[in-house]
């Protein structure tokens, strides 16, 4: 197994190295002025004269070449163009290349600047990933255990009318957009009858733990207030996060329970459950032990996605709750072209998304024994 | 049966649940409060008690019965929250806390509370000053204004003594001439440095002198433009500048006043002209002070937590008394609903609205909003006297054949003045701003001294428009037509909207012309607009000083932010007639200029001028002390003045000062 899972992780600086190849790749396809958009804004755009994004882009060192300190004229393919118009031919550039530019910063643990959040990326996203993770954790919980309860009482009474309310409930969450939803249940929640704030923490309480006296272990509230012994704080948070959570894993659900459910309906069919019915067994024990454990294999796979997924940021959530998270994050430096937050980001999301992967196929091996990892 | 039943439940069940959307998002709007008019005028608000008076925001005279409807306030629904802490909701974020290089109006809000400047807008007045840091106001009559035989202007300002910084340090007058330095050594094109450099060096960057005269010389230059004389600043002029106190009093930014040797404490440039590339245009990053504050301010920086919240505490050493509010939380919220029930749950005190939601803020209980409040803001549709051909997508075939436009194409005047007469202003303004804007006279908006409010406009007339399109280009474009392209930033409705007005009232004239409107997102829009690939550009300018000089300058100068990008040079020259208006010190014949400007923009119809937009705030009732002055930045904007009480009234000086203003509240 040791042998597997380092083969995993070998591979994770590769599939690093292919990812922001691809972002850098793609940037090929906009001029320098564009991607100067994230540096200037309309207020900026309207005052400044033509020599001042001029230098604002050697500030920046966008016209650099990318990969190689080679910059080709200016060529057209597909209607698109490609290349420095300054340039005519092949042009050496005494310069940095801005991928090697950047990797070399990466290798130095500097992710670059964020403009996103105005501080270093690594301090960005040091200070959003708690929040998402503290989300995340939250509401995986009900979302598996609810979402998994429901695909088997499904199942076991398929097609009676606790079948029917089990699907339609998930189903009506699926279909639910997600700003709707989060929407909704904050006008009722909040709105009407004032219990459950959006933001993290509640004023008093925000002003608690960022005074000296509280001590930040983790960055998660709900974890803080309990290691300083301030149910209080604990409680704050644990309100805060509710309609997120119950936002979250509602329009989820209706995937764990659908996976779930047809799992174990095919489950329920093999010729080992029908044994241990003929053994005599209880019907709790013959579902629980017998059948669900086996029906849980595909439901783990889409649990340890949607989970890594939660983890890489959750956008709508996010903006509905007001919740300072990475999904805010990305979305914004996605839209205003602020590349170093993305690739900072997308070395977070992926080697996450690695290493939920590998987990997720140890977790096959602990549900079902005749899973060999090799 | 069971499943028929059950179907039946299900059924309910989404009844209901459609019904309580509907409830939950539709509630009825409360009722504003009865209305009635205050048998006396209310007693200007005193803020609280000062040395001396003069800094404080004070009535020119007493208040005036105001026009607009008063309601009677109404006792609160539930006791005020967080009674000493106001907190206000916005949708931007700040993006540095670096004086010599914050030019947004989210970092000048924060900025503006921590800093003080030399001198300050007399409360909401934007034509008179008042002493800030300084004790008294430069002018002719009090000797600090001197002109010499040549030009050169000295203007000096005596420094208050016994003001601390937040961390304790004396301010100096050493620490005033090194912040006005420091700007300018700063220099980044993206910062408000040109706004001191244009007028105490005459370059909008310093790296351009320095070409000319030396880096060691250019640094000298910056030392001898501001400069201590015994308890004095001085700042020397190149020549006299009408413009330059105002620019001054600017709070929020390039007229804040810093803590020499916190800077050099921080990395900060340390006067050495030797060195001083090494801090000209640098990143935020390495600025001293993007992220810590040490002003001399009633509030002092607490922590600022991008993109979430920034918290200023009161500073209680302050110089005058200190603040009434303990904390200002400024919270980023950029989700509407979300910051409305924010409003709505007390939550927030103050929030920013957009104006296509103000029908979704009616009849919230506890809440307030005073509007009609003039802003020092324009939005302009700018033709392009000079389009590229080459690969420009928005003109077809570049030529006058039906199938595009040639590039000089809006240099016929009859061109412009058919555009001008096919634009439906009153219906834009009830449509789209909902009547909380009114036309454009030109250049100047109606709040700015020197504004003619007689000053000649367009109006939607397609009669005149057809005669002069069947006038221009001799009878060409009538008979052959034309096709082009307005491009408007993606997400900006307004825009889009005064584009496709424009396009239908055209296009009704003949059917030969066809005009598409096409959204671009913004990192699109901004290289068309560097190209100069857009016939016709819909942007606005919001006020970086209280001047006609700053709308005159880039709206009518060839080398101006807009003259620059439209080519106007091609149709006509303002620039002696401009600089004139800007040197001139007689008020009176800077009147006159300033009406001659305006009266050619008119005659000349060198843009589309459309509106100037109103200003609006949103509060909850138990805010006390709002004051506005449309130069200050923000939404809570001075918190000096503000506190939270059950009884809070509407300021007596914002409805003196602004009779037009009105007010509702549930």
């Amino acid at each position: 197994m040791l042998a597997y899972i380092a083969r995993r992780l070998l591979l994770l600086p590769l599939i690093l190295l292919g990812v922001t190849l691809l972002i850098f790749l793609m940037l090929q396809l906009l001029n320098p002025y564009q991607r100067l958009s994230v540096y200037i804004d309309e207020g900026s755009l309207v005052r400044s004269k033509p020599e001042d994004l001029e230098r604002l882009i050697r500030l920046h060192g966008l016209n650099d070449p990318i990969f190689l300190p080679f910059t080709v004229g200016r060529v057209e393919i597909l209607g698109i163009s490609f290349g420095s118009p300054q340039c005519r031919g092949l042009c050496y550039c005494r310069c940095t290349p801005q991928y090697l530019r950047w990797l070399r910063n990466v290798l130095r643990g500097n992710l670059g600047w964020s403009e996103t959040d105005k501080m270093p990326v690594k301090e960005a996203l040091m200070s959003r990933i708690p929040a998402t993770v503290e989300l995340a954790v939250l509401a995986i919980l009900p979302l598996v255990l609810i979402g998994i309860a429901l695909g088997i009482v499904s199942a076991v009474y398929h097609n009676r009318p606790l079948d029917h309310l089990t699907r339609f409930m998930s189903i009506t969450g699926y279909a639910f957009p997600t700003f709707v939803f989060g929407l909704l249940v904050l006008m009722i929640f909040y709105g009407k009858l004032g219990w459950f704030p959006p933001g993290r923490l509640s004023t008093e309480f925000n002003e608690i733990v960022n005074s000296p006296a509280f001590m930040r272990y983790t960055g998660l509230n709900t974890l803080d207030g309990l290691l300083n012994g301030r149910l209080d704080v604990f409680a704050d948070a644990l309100r805060h996060l509710i309609l997120p959570v119950l936002t979250l894993s509602y329009v989820s659900w209706a995937l764990i329970v659908r996976i779930t459910r047809s799992s174990m309906l095919e489950t329920l069919q093999q010729d080992y459950v029908t044994v241990a019915r003929a053994k005599g067994q209880r019907e709790s024990r013959v579902i629980l032990k017998h059948a669900a454990r086996n029906a849980l294999i595909p439901v783990a796979t889409i649990s340890g996605l949607v989970f890594a997924g939660w983890l890489s940021g959750v956008v709508i959530t996010e903006t509905i709750f007001n919740y300072r998270g990475l999904g805010k994050f990305v979305a914004e430096a996605a839209y205003t072209l602020d590349i170093p937050s993305v690739l900072g980001f997308t070395l977070f999301a992926t080697t996450l998304l690695v290493l939920m992967n590998l987990l997720v196929d140890l977790l096959y091996a602990v549900i079902d024994p005749r899973v060999r990892l090799e | 049966m069971s499943e028929r039943i059950f179907l039946a439940i299900l059924v309910l069940v989404a009844l209901v649940a459609g019904w309580l959307a509907l409830q939950l998002g539709a509630p009825p709007p409360e009722k504003p409060t009865v209305v009635e008019r205050p048998e006396k005028p209310q007693p200007p608000q005193e803020p609280p008690k000062e040395t001396p008076p003069a800094e404080q925001p004070k009535p020119e005279k007493k208040p005036e019965q105001p026009q607009a409807e008063r309601p009677t306030p109404q006792p609160q629904t539930r006791a005020v929250k967080n009674p000493d802490v106001l907190v206000q909701a916005v949708i931007a974020d700040v993006d540095t806390l670096d004086p010599v290089q914050a030019y947004d109006t989210a970092s000048g809000e924060i900025i503006f509370n921590i800093y003080e400047n030399l001198i300050a807008y007399d409360g909401p007045r934007i034509d008179r000053f008042v002493p800030q840091l300084a004790t008294e106001v430069p002018s002719l009559e009090n000797g600090l204004i001197e002109v010499r035989p040549d030009g050169t202007t000295l203007i000096r300002f005596p420094i208050r003594a016994g003001v601390k910084f937040h961390n304790g340090h004396d301010l100096t007058p050493e620490d005033a001439a090194y912040s006005f330095r420091r700007i300018m050594i700063h220099s980044h094109p993206d910062s408000p440095a040109w706004i001191l450099l244009e007028d105490l060096l005459g370059v909008h960057d310093l790296g351009d002198l320095a070409e000319k005269v030396g880096d060691q010389r250019a640094c000298e230059m910056v030392k001898e433009a501001v400069f201590t004389e015994g308890q004095k600043v001085v700042f020397k002029l190149r020549e006299p500048s009408a413009t330059f106190l105002a620019r001054l009093a600017h709070g929020g930014s390039w007229g804040a006043i810093t803590d020499k040797e916190f800077v050099i404490e921080r990395g900060g440039w340390d006067e050495n002209c030797a060195r001083w590339r090494e801090f000209y245009q640098v990143e935020k990053e390495k600025l001293p002070l993007h992220s810590v504050a040490n002003g001399t301010g009633p509030f002092k920086l607490e922590r600022w937590l991008p993109d979430e919240e920034i918290v200023l505490a009161r500073n209680e050493n302050y110089w005058r008394t200190p603040a009434q509010l303990s904390k200002v939380i400024t919270r980023v919220v950029p989700e509407f609903g979300t910051r409305k029930l924010m409003l709505q749950q007390g939550d927030a005190d103050i929030i920013e609205v957009d104006r296509q939601f103000i029908p979704q803020m009616e009849g919230l209980a506890g809440v307030r909003t005073i509007y009609g409040l003039p802003g020092l803001s324009n939005t302009t549709a700018f033709f392009n006297y000079d389009i590229p051909v080459e690969g420009n997508p928005n003109i077809g075939s570049g030529r006058l054949d039906g199938e595009g436009i040639p590039p000089d194409f809006f240099r016929d005047i009859h061109i412009r003045k058919a555009f001008n007469s096919s634009f439906n202003w009153k219906e834009y303004i009830e449509q789209v701003w909902r009547n909380e804007a009114a036309q454009a006279r030109g250049p100047i908006p109606a709040a700015m001294p020197f504004f003619n409010p007689e000053n000649p406009v367009y109006s939607y007339d397609p009669k005149a428009a057809e005669e002069h399109f069947r006038a221009a280009w001799n009878g060409a474009v009538w008979e052959k037509g034309f096709q082009f392209t307005i491009v408007y930033n993606e997400g900006n409705d307004q825009r889009r909207i005064a584009a496709e007005m424009l396009k239908d009232n055209v296009e009704a004239l003949n059917p030969r012309f066809q005009i598409e409107v096409r959204s671009e997102p913004w990192p699109t829009f901004l290289d068309s607009i560097r190209a100069r690939r857009v016939p016709i550009f819909i942007v606005g300018w919001l006020a970086d000083f209280p001047d006609p000089h700053n709308f005159a300058q880039p709206y009518m100068h060839s080398q101006g932010s807009y003259g620059i990008r439209q080519s106007l040079s091609r149709i006509a020259n303002y620039d002696d007639l401009i600089l004139q208006a800007a040197k001139e010190l007689d008020p009176q014949k800077r009147r006159q200029l300033y009406y001659e400007l305006q009266r050619r923009a008119y005659e000349d119809a060198i843009d589309i001028f459309l509106v100037d937009p109103t200003e609006r705030t949103w509060q909850r009732t138990w805010v006390d002390g709002w004051l506005y002055n449309p130069m200050w930045p923000g939404e809570a904007r001075y918190f000096y003045l503000l506190s939270k009480r059950p009884d809070a009234q509407v300021n007596p000086q914002l409805l003196a000062a602004f009779p037009q203003a009105k007010l509702t509240q549930w």
